[in-house]
């Protein structure tokens, strides 16, 4: 874990012997789909008084990331999915569209407000039992860094169809719903057990194409003609202008949506099908 | 090619590009194998997004202002792209050779007027052609610093202070292209992530009216820079991130006046 000691007007709990015991980022991972970069990590305070002042929220976690080549800096957002008895696990993603290449991770405990006067009885003794006054922000503890890199299974100047399209349980719904109405994608809502029968479709895609993808691209594609026709503009939302591209690689711009979505899929009924009589034949 | 669909440069086409530089002789041969690099089809990428033809950008030494105008029209004209697309360099070089080439002659010329010797290569490596996209290189190019100081200063419901106070979205983007010193200080730096403290620090900017802004502008990024080792500037609340500007400006403020007297 990459740590570089900062200068520091007050004792901090890191690689150094300004305070005793460690604070330690552990056991990080991730994963990555089309549409986010999911980050786990777990930390870990081997200092009772430190471990307290966390439990407490005196002090905080402060999990940032940073990516030179998107010029983006902002916190994690992790969300505790586990306590452990020195620490806690944590799970956060980071949108794909945010970041490229490196994306560094500092992990700190930070004072969640103005301490006036303090001190630890697990500070290094040179400090004697000096009183310090911690500002809002001040690094506590540090736990280094980590890097990930947000290789894409895609070009982001180039992304293919399923880039854009979200899929999310949507708690209480009973059947599929399309929200085209965010800029950055389209959200498809399943029920949660039908969105868990999806996944587990993943080994045919061709079903999930045909069965999912087909329509929703079908009511996405009325959608703009509807839109075209009354003139509203959509152009600042990437999946309009993205199917706008395809129709036109695809020289559908003259066909109805049922055709058009079937032309982008290349055929996604017949190829389902053809792929079952092959299984059959087996 | 009257163009409609945005387009890049290919990974191969950079490459190209590159290896030109490297064995060009002069500005004039180097752009000649640019032109016939950057008008091969099939160097090119055709993105999924339309924009039509660019406003022409401007460019004068004289002209205060312009550069700001000309980063809006760079905004304008890409849309809203996302972040990741804004980082690639294929984008931004594509656009300073074809879409913007008179701009980019004029602004960031790779042969001077006068005959006299220029350090071309370094010009075209670093205004020109984009090899990887870091920050560094994304402030200093001739049209990547401009699209990302109008997408990190852009105020569109006018919001903020100086935007209300001078009734217009773009007041922020104004006062970062108003020195070039100015722009580096602060896009070349942490500050320029942070959204508040970006805002902030401009507004700190755009208020000294007292003598040698640039020593105040680079000791007041200085100051913000500093309080990044040992204080996690961007978890603080918006009421401390206040007091810290006001710590920092005054500091900076205090000093050029020391330093002057």
């Amino acid at each position: 874990m990459a740590n570089t000691r900062g200068s520091y007007p007050h004792p901090v709990l890191d690689e150094s012997d300004d305070v005793s015991g460690d604070f330690e980022v552990v056991n990080a991972s991730f994963e990555s789909s089309s549409s986010d970069l999911s980050i786990a990590f777990e930390i870990r305070i081997t200092n009772d008084h430190y471990l307290a002042k966390f439990r407490e929220g005196i002090a905080r976690l402060s999990a940032r990331w940073r990516c030179s080549a998107t010029l983006a800096h902002d916190d994690l957002h992790p969300r505790v999915i586990r306590t452990t008895t020195e620490g806690a696990r944590f799970h956060a993603h980071i949108p794909h569209d945010e970041i490229a290449g490196d994306v560094h991770v500092d992990v700190k405990l930070i004072a969640a407000e103005d301490i006036e006067a303090f001190a630890s009885p697990t500070h290094n003794p040179v400090f004697s039992g000096a009183t310090f006054f911690i500002r809002e922000g001040d690094v506590l503890a540090d736990g280094g860094n980590f890097t990930v890199n947000a290789e894409k299974s895609y070009d982001p100047l180039d992304p293919p169809l399923h880039s854009w399209l979200t899929f999310e349980a949507i708690e209480g719904s009973k059947y599929i719903s399309i929200d085209p109405t965010r800029d950055e994608g389209v959200v498809v809502g399943f029920p949660e057990s039908t969105l868990n029968d999806f996944a587990a479709y993943r080994a045919r895609p061709d079903l999930q194409v045909a069965v999912v993808v087909l329509p929703v691209l079908t009511e996405l594609l009325w959608y703009i003609k509807k839109s075209d026709d009354s003139g509203e503009s959509f152009e600042n939302r990437v999946w309009y202008r993205a199917l706008k591209s395809l129709l036109e690689r695809t020289k559908s711009q003259h066909h109805e949506p049922f055709a058009q979505a079937q032309r982008i899929l290349e055929d996604p009924i017949g190829q389902a099908f053809s792929v079952s009589l092959i299984g059959d034949e087996e | 090619m009257n163009i409609k669909n945005a387009y890049a440069i290919r990974s191969e086409g950079l490459t190209e590009l590159s290896m030109a530089l490297q064995t060009a002789d002069s500005p004039r041969a180097f752009l000649d194998e640019a032109d016939q690099i950057t008008n091969n089809s099939k160097n090119l990428l055709k993105l999924q997004f339309e924009t039509g033809d660019p406003d022409p950008l401007h460019y004068s030494a004289r002209a205060t202002g312009q550069e700001s105008i000309n980063a809006q029209l760079v905004y304008e004209f890409l849309g809203s792209i996302s972040r990741a697309q804004a980082s690639d360099p294929r984008l931004w070089t594509y656009l300073a050779f074809r879409s913007y080439r008179q701009y980019m002659e004029d602004r960031w010329p790779l042969m001077s007027s006068d005959g006299s010797n220029l350090n071309w290569k370094n010009r075209a490596k670093s205004r020109w052609l984009m090899i990887s996209g870091r920050r560094s290189l994304l402030v200093r190019h001739g049209i990547a610093r401009l699209w990302w100081a109008a997408y990190l200063t852009h105020d569109p419901q006018a919001r903020r202070p100086l935007s209300q106070a001078e009734n217009s979205p773009s007041a922020y983007t104004d006062v970062a292209f108003f020195r070039e010193d100015t722009f580096l200080q602060i896009f070349d730096r942490d500050i320029a992530s942070n959204p508040d403290l970006l805002f902030g620090v401009l507004e700190k900017v755009a208020g000294y009216e007292d003598e040698k802004p640039e020593d105040f502008v680079r000791l007041l990024a200085r100051g913000v820079v500093r309080e990044y080792g040992y204080r996690e500037v961007g978890a603080l609340s918006p009421r401390a991130l206040v007091d810290l500007l006001e710590e920092c400006a005054d500091y900076a403020s205090r000093s050029v006046h020391s330093k002057a007297s």
